[in-house]
């Protein structure tokens, strides 16, 4: 029995033993933080919307033309795998659990308010779209976003399901550098909100850029 | 006491009772000793696996950089020198950024922002694209109400204007789409400025001013009447709108 909880305490200390990486290289970081800054300054330069991630600021940002549109502040990320080689990457997948759903319009529904009579407003709002989703770029980076749980009891919720993430990150490893394809995936948790408003304001085709912290390198 | 003729019945089991009936009576196979053995081979294989897992996680080189300039050898730049690049391309970057005026729309939010440089001049209350979709069954048209998001200029400023009420505005409310052209005219509907972003795109007024702060509009953007003034008087022609 006592090997039993030896090896299960183990087992809970690995997931944070997993992204650690090797000494930093202040000058590969450097040259990582250039070629993205160069990246940075050729999006700027079209008029396009972006979305950056600057995890040193644990920051998540939609700019466009250099400029901040909005800044969502991360409360809490990890990864695992090392940062590929593309600095500039394309979003190309989308996926929730639960998908927003798009309210067709019934003509008959007008025809109610022209006479007076209660109707009810449908729309897509911001309350209407998952704060939990996947982000699948072109590179093979995956970016697991969850909105932060509100409650006590969402809270722990949350912290059961990253743990949960944890546990399954080494077994997809195992499976992805069997089969030889790349594989990075980064937990970002955000406020509920904010997570909602960045699955918003981002879209597929959308580029975004990572701001790796240097140790990472 | 009980009856002969109405024996008392017992109750019914409970879903809860009944599965646990079920699972008792599903034979378990090996001895006690052979299925202890078999669950810490299971957890051993779990527990190799993460190790492994992590391991490789750990340890796998990153991604070597790509060569964007094929034909250009990279020269290989001192730390400083290099800091100095960041630098410089990090204030290149912030140069982009619009000069002056710029207004920038947050869809997601319901609100405008007018702005020069980092500051925020003016936030205003606004209604963006619902979102909702609109069939036409004899046509086979489809329309998608959302705003359009990117970069915009301000492309034409007008003073009254008048709304064209295009098909889709008389198929949603279950109208036949009239044929004389003057029986679209709608003055009065966009409140008394707009300011257009360009493919029939406008910023402008409305009558439904309770429902600001709301995503109702069929892709324009609604401002109240005040707030509508001020943007009208102070952003010009060829002015930046940031829409996100």
């Amino acid at each position: 029995m006592r090997i039993l909880r030896l090896l299960f305490l183990l087992l809970l200390l690995l997931p944070a033993h997993g992204h650690s990486a090797d000494s930093p290289a202040a000058g590969a970081g450097l040259e990582t933080l250039n070629r993205t800054l160069r990246t940075e300054l050729e999006l700027a330069r079209k008029p396009k919307i972006y979305f950056t991630l600057d995890l040193t600021k644990q920051s998540a940002q939609i700019k466009s033309s250099g400029v901040v549109l909005r800044e969502l502040p991360i409360s809490g990320f990890s990864h695992w795998g090392r940062p590929t080689a593309k600095v500039g990457r394309t979003l190309v997948e989308k996926q929730s659990l639960f998908e927003p759903e798009r309210n067709v319009i019934d003509p008959e529904a007008a025809k109610k308010k022209k006479e007076g009579q209660k109707f009810e407003l449908k729309t897509l709002e911001l309350d209407d779209v998952p704060s939990s989703f996947l982000l699948i770029f072109d590179d093979g980076t995956r970016i697991t976003v969850k909105g932060g749980g509100e409650t006590l009891l969402g809270k722990l919720g949350q912290s059961l399901a990253n743990g949960l993430w944890h546990l399954g990150r080494p077994l997809i490893f195992n499976w992805k550098f069997l089969s030889g394809a790349p594989y990075t995936e980064l937990l970002l948790t955000l406020s509920r909100d904010d997570a909602r408003r960045l699955y918003w304001s981002i879209s597929e085709g959308v580029p975004c850029l990572i701001y790796w912290p240097q140790e990472e390198l | 006491m009980n009856d002969p003729l109405y024996p008392r019945q017992r109750p019914e089991p409970s879903r809860l009772q009944r599965l646990r009936q079920c699972l008792g009576q599903i034979p378990l196979p090996g001895t006690p000793r052979n299925r202890k053995l078999l669950f810490f081979a299971v957890f051993g294989l779990f527990l190799l696996l993460e190790i492994s897992g992590s391991l490789l996680a750990a340890y796998s080189p990153a991604g070597e950089p790509v060569d964007t300039k094929p034909g250009k050898t990279a020269k290989k730049k001192s730390a400083a020198a290099l800091q100095a690049d960041n630098e410089q391309l990090q204030r290149k970057i912030k140069g982009l950024a619009p000069r002056g005026l710029y207004i920038v729309i947050d869809t997601a939010g319901n609100r405008v922002f007018l702005k020069r440089g980092e500051e925020t001049l003016k936030e205003m209350l606004a209604s963006c694209g619902s979102g909702n979709v609109l069939e036409d069954p004899v046509g086979g048209r489809s329309w998608t109400f959302d705003t359009p998001r990117g970069d915009f200029r301000i492309l034409k400023k007008v003073t009254k204007p008048v709304w064209i009420k295009p098909d889709w505005a008389f198929l949603e409310e279950g109208e036949p789409i009239p044929e004389r052209s003057s029986e679209r005219n709608m003055p009065g509907m966009m409140g008394n400025y707009a300011l257009g972003i360009g493919d029939g795109y406008y910023i402008h007024g409305t009558l439904y001013s309770r429902l600001l702060g709301r995503n109702v509009s069929h892709g324009c953007v609604r401002l109240g009447d005040a707030d509508l003034e001020e943007l009208y008087r102070s952003a010009d022609l060829g002015t930046r709108v940031l829409i996100y």
